[in-house]
């Protein structure tokens, strides 16, 4: 292994109960979608649960399945599917379903008539993002269709939930109203979802009025910052990812790193600093299977580096290098990178 | 022809290996298929051309990436009429996500016997290794395909994915596709890049998030279901490369163990 991947279980699961103790009342569930965003999602399923969360959202049925397979009871949510997706495993496996379309709705539902278990359906609506989600004009005809369902027992809608497009606190607050007139309208109809959610990281942290029943927490449980003014780690939260290498003299000049883009190192960062034997060392080149930083005075060869952590850059630099957010930076590093789980 | 090969690997988990061999009809190819697909397996712990899943349960909605064994001939013959016996065929990282196995034994049946690996990791990339794929000039070897999972008709005025980076100038249709950077779809082509549909190019329409993306599809027909195609066209490589702010090479060595990898022959 030329890039040493460290996943910090404990960071992860003071992450996890911070977020839980900032929530409350409402309850948490844990985004581990995307592989638990590039840490490893069986690994951190059961710490999420044992720092407090009370379910974990994990985008789609296969994902959740293969949790259920791993052990994990709690609650799990899973909401993009596709044209084969299989409900009949997930109402089978009692996976909390988001639905987005009348065909899904009718497609759930025909699984928990088959099951004979009435499916728990989570009704999406489109508060804005313009992603999933019924629109709000079809939200009554959705809501109405749902009730249909529930009187036949094939169905339960246990949730109402949205997301937010955290483009202007603004946008946000119009986005919550959109949200309460929709759940006024299934209420209406006769639905009773008692899991109402519709914030994620960003205004679950520092918004009262988004949390209703649940929060979904995903970037900051893995201690990186969803803002671009604060790091992670001054949010009093923990980077659980870290990275680092070797590296060994490539010229009078430069040292070469054995990671680059191909194990996940970001190309062409602009003004991108490493750690190379405890001193800041600037990055002049990314190559597939290598990196070059300016070498420091009096360098050993062997060197410890620190990539992201131990010392060296936060995730949250990386995107500020490469114009992007540091969920890309978390989620590119490739799975076949073996994580070491510690802490 | 299709093959499924399904390996249970018991370490932490169960992992499951699939491959799919689609119409793979002739006969003097097939056995070295199979030579290629077995020394493939030999190399799972670090290649990256096994579909990796971590679960039995069938990829849905689809993310997938179809690998052209026909374009990928087309490209060697070109590039051997030229250079014939000199071509270096750099199969490190895996050839860049397409197979270093698949693609050493492409090379071979045209002749070639010049090989970089990942021994020699301070050699620069031979520049006919993007046309090898067909990343510049020649064929694209690889395509990604995304699942429509959802479309919807805006009016004007409203926006478009995180931070509302678009706003329809019109009445627009969107259609959400199942990738996203997660999946190795770069976030810098959010806004800028473009994928195509039935042979329409529709651009990408707001912030590329984590497992989703939107497109504009006013101007094609769509159904929840369709494919969406990514990467084949030169000049939409250009742009998903960030225009030259990244190798077109790590688009696909990039992409994530949750898309398939699928080599179609003919």
């Amino acid at each position: 292994m030329t890039l040493h991947v460290d996943i910090d279980l404990s960071a992860f699961e003071r992450n996890v109960a911070k977020l839980v103790n900032t929530a409350a009342p409402a309850d948490v569930w844990i985004a581990l979608k995307s592989h638990a965003y590039g840490h490893g999602m069986t690994e951190l399923a059961d710490n999420a649960l044992r720092a407090g969360a009370t379910g974990l959202a994990v985008l789609d049925i296969p994902a959740a399945v293969s949790l259920r397979a791993h052990g994990v009871t709690a609650t799990l949510f899973a909401w993009l599917h596709g044209q084969e997706t299989d409900f009949a495993e997930a109402v089978a496996q009692g996976i909390d379903i988001g639905v987005s379309t009348l065909d899904q709705l009718d497609a759930v539902a025909e699984a928990g008539r088959v099951q004979k278990v009435p499916a728990r359906v989570h009704l999406k609506v489109d508060t804005g993002l313009h992603r999933n989600g019924f629109a709000e004009s079809d939200w009554i005809a959705a809501c109405s269709a749902a009730a249909d369902h529930e009187r036949f027992e094939s169905i339960v809608v246990v949730g109402v939930w949205s997301h937010l497009a955290d483009a202007s606190e603004e946008a946000d607050r119009i986005a919550l109203s959109r949200f309460d007139t929709a759940i006024a309208a299934a209420e209406s109809v006769g639905l009773k979802p008692s899991i109402r959610h519709i914030a994620a990281s960003a205004a679950g942290f520092t918004n009262a009025d988004a949390r209703y029943d649940v929060v979904r927490f995903g970037i900051l449980a893995y201690g990186v910052s969803p803002f671009s003014e604060s790091s992670g780690q001054q949010l009093g939260l923990s980077p659980v990812m870290s990275l680092r290498s070797t590296a060994e003299e490539h010229d009078e000049a430069t040292v070469l790193i054995h990671a680059g883009w191909h194990d996940g190192i970001p190309q062409n960062p602009q003004g991108a600093w490493v750690l190379v034997g405890g001193e800041r060392c600037t990055i002049t080149a990314v190559h597939p299977l290598f990196t070059l930083a300016e070498r420091p005075a009096g360098f050993d060869d062997g060197s410890s580096v620190g990539i992201i952590g131990h010392g060296g850059p936060s995730a949250e630099d990386w995107a500020s290098w490469t114009n992007t957010i540091g969920d890309e930076i978390v989620t590119g590093i490739p799975v076949t990178s073996r994580r070491v789980f510690g802490g | 022809m299709q093959l499924t090969v399904a390996i249970h690997v018991e370490r932490k988990h169960t992992c499951v290996f699939e491959f799919s061999l689609v119409n793979c009809s002739s006969a003097p190819t097939t056995p070295l298929l199979f030579a290629t697909l077995f020394s493939q397996l030999r190399l799972s712990g670090t290649t990256s051309q096994i579909a990796f899943a971590p679960s039995t349960v069938p990829n849905s909605p689809r993310r997938r990436v179809e690998f052209s064994a026909d374009a990928l001939r087309d490209n060697l013959r070109r590039l051997t009429a030229v250079g014939s016996r000199s071509l270096v065929i750099d199969l490190r990282c895996d050839a860049y996500g397409y197979g270093a196995s698949w693609v050493r034994a492409a090379a071979e049946l045209e002749g070639c016997d010049r090989f970089l690996t990942d021994d020699n990791p301070l050699e620069p990339i031979p520049p006919t290794t993007g046309e090898l794929f067909g990343l510049s000039i020649g064929r694209p070897v690889a395509t990604l395909i995304g699942e429509i999972v959802a479309v919807k008709s805006i009016t004007s005025g409203e926006s478009v994915s995180y931070g509302y980076t678009w706003t329809a100038q019109r009445t627009t249709q969107l259609a959400l596709v199942s990738l996203g950077y997660a999946d190795g779809v770069p976030r810098s082509g959010s806004n800028v890049a473009s994928a195509q549909i039935g042979g329409a190019s529709v651009p990408v329409v707001g912030r590329i998030a984590m497992d989703q993306l939107v497109l504009d599809v006013t101007n094609c027909s769509v159904v929840v279901g369709d494919n969406a195609l990514f990467w084949s066209h030169p000049d939409e490589i250009a742009v998903w490369a960030g225009s030259a702010t990244r190798d077109p090479l790590s688009l696909v060595a990039g992409l994530s163990w949750r898309v398939e990898r699928e080599w179609i022959a003919e």
